[in-house]
């Protein structure tokens, strides 16, 4: 089915093609963000089921080595006349998703669930095994090679980085648990073992880390009375892995026995004692694991206007809150509809047919 | 400016290898040629856009369409045999125990000499010629390794002899400051680099001025380096002083570049050169360091010392400072890189970010001196400019690295007791 894909030239080398009427800078820099680094371009998905993506060009001779298999070619050579002539202009072109379109959603899908997955007991979304995950990420990455940047992350290099999933694989061909995807499974190992011995990447050297997965954190505050709220849970504003990615994993409470607030956050399976921090315009207090979940104590006010932070790992606020949720939602309903995507890489399918954990 | 025709290269390209037979094992997924196979291969040594110039764009009008189809078929039989040939040696690489690089990068260009050369792979013949050419590869480093580095730095007489050496050359060194210190065109050459004919001009009137020797001259007596101060960045404490011999290297936490020993400045070169085949021995690499390591600026020729220092007062950009075309180039690639790290959940804080135009300076020292260490030419404007954006991305991805590995760590800190999986009565509050 053929997509009306925008073109607009802001003048010299800087051209933005967008899908559907979506500006793809919109998204950017958030957890809604599916883009893929391509040569010459960034490619941003704005919608979860846009079959092509929104570019930001800013090498117009660099991405015509690919955006004919991916937009096809009327659009290569739309975007190419209107580069030439060096001035501002637009052009609406009927596209074809070319045969590397596929392979390109699927590698900038990969990569946004290893970034922006949120993983959340409180919501109910299981997470994934992110070295299977990593896995697929490099067949995909190889297969549309050719449209990836310099600065993306290369096959071989996503293979290094998650050779252990091939043992995860081998578990899962012998566990009858898993035996609905043995077919998958065994593709899979196949076409990894190929893309190694082709790039020269060692994958039996590789440790397994355990699955961090069974252990999971029950729910919140109860309520006896006293007062008592939740706060914002930017999960977005510190590294993945250490809080549930619920609106309602963080909470807080009046305590009686000394003058401030308890601020209590629901941990993420496996989550290590990263030093976080409660930062509000008082400072910051420390935000500890502990084996009943993240404790702080932060000093009484109004109320406990805190953020959870990873002091060095600061993004800055992105919008304003009600933005911030919202594009928090948007990443959720993107996990939510890969979970029910039959199509979906195995360890998306894996995770959601989990019946140990849901 | 891109030209305006009819068909994109990659697409013509990928019909006319469609037609051939014979190359299955470098056909990527969709029947196109794998893509190092186009850029290692078909582009440089069947295509010849240099003598062919019909066919060096990437977007093509039909004479060029018909001339890459000709070519291509053209090269059809010795094509098909090199990607024979890269089986048999892949297999003669298992049979060696050689894992090192990446096969395709070392491999798809020999295997087309030897399809040239020497035909299909016959049977009785192939995997000889194949071991060969792949213990040929690997011998071509020996003399030049970091082993061999090592081991001449170890030898007490050797050591004696080139220290003997560096002390006569450092004080033999000139130290005034002479040379023109005022600003000569450091601006409109910055502003001329990106794509200005007049850019070669500028850059050849600031290397006759020797305004960058006297600026790394200005490194040995004492405070600023003249009419370019982020070149202080090149030493942690000024006045520079006389390079160490050295003895070990920890890469880990290189220091500025002209802290650096002479046996740190000839490691790294070993350590980043892929063809070390290019580099002379190693004795002669650190005489020739000796001599480096005493000229302004660590670098020997005005040329690499005159792209130093437009890098140098280049590297303003990352910080958000400077007008010329160059500052707005790399303010615009810097600024992209800060939303694509917010995409990819890879932020720092803003201090973290602050030293980015000292890694600038060390970066570019860094690849400058390598250029020099290999002999490679003078850089033309175009090839400057390259350069100065290619250490921009440099600084990019080592911050991307840097933040990776902080994140790394932060994830192995060992969980506290009770805290680790297993642990259950996880509440959101405690009483």
């Amino acid at each position: 089915m053929s997509t009306e894909v925008v073109v607009t030239s802001y003048g010299r080398d800087d051209l933005v093609l967008s899908v559907g009427g979506r500006d793809p800078a919109a998204t950017l820099g958030g957890p809604d963000a599916v883009v893929l680094e391509a040569d010459g371009a960034l490619l941003v998905w704005a919608s979860w089921d846009d079959e092509l993506p929104g570019a930001l060009v800013h090498d117009p001779a660099a991405v015509q080595r690919w955006l004919w298999e991916v937009h096809s070619e009327p659009l290569a050579l739309a975007l190419a006349a209107l580069a030439a002539g060096g001035g501002t202009g637009t052009v609406t072109v009927a596209a074809e998703p070319g045969p590397l379109a596929g392979a390109a959603r699927l590698a900038a899908r990969g990569h946004w669930a290893a970034r922006w997955w949120p993983t959340s007991v409180l919501d109910g979304l299981p997470g994934l095994d992110t070295d299977v995950l990593g896995l697929e990420l490099a067949v995909a990455s190889q297969e549309c090679e050719r449209v990836l940047g310099p600065d993306e992350e290369s096959p071989a290099g996503l293979l290094e980085a998650h050779a252990a999933g091939v043992q995860r694989l081998r578990e899962w061909a012998t566990s009858p648990v898993h035996a609905p995807y043995a077919g998958a499974v065994a593709r899979l190992r196949e076409r990894v073992e190929a893309l190694a011995d082709e790039l020269g990447v060692e994958l039996s050297a590789a440790t397994t880390s355990p699955a961090a997965r069974a252990d999971f954190a029950l729910a919140a505050a109860g309520g006896d009375g006293r007062a008592q709220g939740s706060l914002e849970n930017d999960w977005t504003a510190y590294p993945p892995g250490l809080l549930d990615a619920s609106e309602s994993a963080l909470t807080w409470r009046a305590d009686l026995d000394s003058p401030g607030w308890r601020v209590g956050g629901v941990a993420a399976a496996g989550a290590v004692a990263a030093p976080l921090v409660l930062r509000g315009t008082d400072g910051e207090q420390p935000f500890e694991l502990t084996p009943t979940g993240w404790r702080g104590l932060v000093p009484a006010g109004p109320a406990p206007g805190v953020r959870v932070a990873l002091p060095g790992f600061d993004p800055g606020p992105l919008g304003g809150a009600g933005d911030r949720l919202a594009a928090r939602e948007r990443a959720r309903g993107f996990a939510r509809a890969w979970l029910a995507d039959p199509g979906a890489p195995l360890a998306v399918l894996v995770a959601a047919d989990d019946p140990e954990d849901f | 400016m891109e030209p305006t025709g009819r068909h994109p290269r990659a697409r013509v390209l990928h019909e006319a290898w469609s037609r051939l037979s014979g190359v299955e094992t470098w056909t990527g997924p969709h029947g196109a040629p794998l893509s190092r196979v186009t850029k290692l291969v078909l582009i440089p040594l069947v295509l010849r856009p240099m003598s062919n110039p019909l066919v060096a764009g990437d977007l093509l009008d039909d004479t060029g369409t018909a001339l890459v189809h000709t070519l291509v078929a053209e090269a059809g039989r010795p094509l098909a045999a090199a990607s024979t040939w890269y089986d048999v040696l892949k297999a003669a690489r298992r049979r060696l125990g050689i894992s090192g690089g990446n096969p395709q990068d070392r491999y798809l260009q020999r295997c087309f000499e030897l399809a040239v050369l020497h035909g299909p792979p016959q049977p009785d013949s192939a995997a000889e010629l194949a071991e060969e050419v792949l213990r040929e590869s690997e011998s071509q480093d020996a003399g030049r390794t970091v082993t061999e580095l090592h081991r001449l730095l170890a030898d007490p007489t050797t050591r004696a002899r080139i220290r003997g050496e560096l002390d006569r050359t450092w004080r033999a060194r000139p130290t005034t400051p002479y040379g023109d210190l005022s600003a000569p065109g450091w601006t409109e050459a910055l502003d001329a680099l990106v794509e200005s004919p007049a850019a070669g001009a500028a850059l050849a009137s600031l290397r006759d001025s020797g305004a960058a020797a006297a600026a790394g001259r200005r490194l040995w007596t004492g405070d600023a380096a003249g009419s370019v101060p982020a070149l202080a960045a090149l030493a942690d404490v000024l006045p520079a002083r006389e390079p160490a011999l050295g003895d070990g290297v920890r890469t880990a936490d290189l220091p500025a570049p002209l802290d650096r020993s002479v046996h740190q400045r000839t490691f790294s070169v070993l350590r980043a050169t892929s063809a070390r085949e290019e580099l002379a021995e190693v004795g002669e690499l650190v005489a020739d360091e000796v001599q480096r390591s005493c000229a302004p600026l660590g670098l020997l020729d005005e040329d690499t010392r005159v792209t130093l220092a437009l890098g140098a007062l280049a590297s303003a950009a990352l910080a958000g400072d400077g007008s010329t075309a160059v500052h707005r180039a790399l303010r615009r690639r810097w600024e992209r890189e800060r939303i694509v790290a917010r995409s990819r959940r890879m932020t720092e804080s803003v201090a973290g970010t602050g030293d980015a135009p000292r890694a600038y300076v060390h970066r570019l020292w860094a690849r400058l001196h390598g250029r020099e260490v290999r002999g490679a030419g003078v850089l033309d404007a175009g090839e400057t400019w390259d350069l100065l954006e290619g250490v921009c991305r440099s600084v990019v991805l080592d911050q991307r690295e840097r933040v990776r590995r902080r994140l790394r760590a932060a994830g192995q800190d060992p969980a506290p007791a009770g805290a680790g999986p297993g642990a259950t009565d996880r509440t959101g509050v405690g009483a």
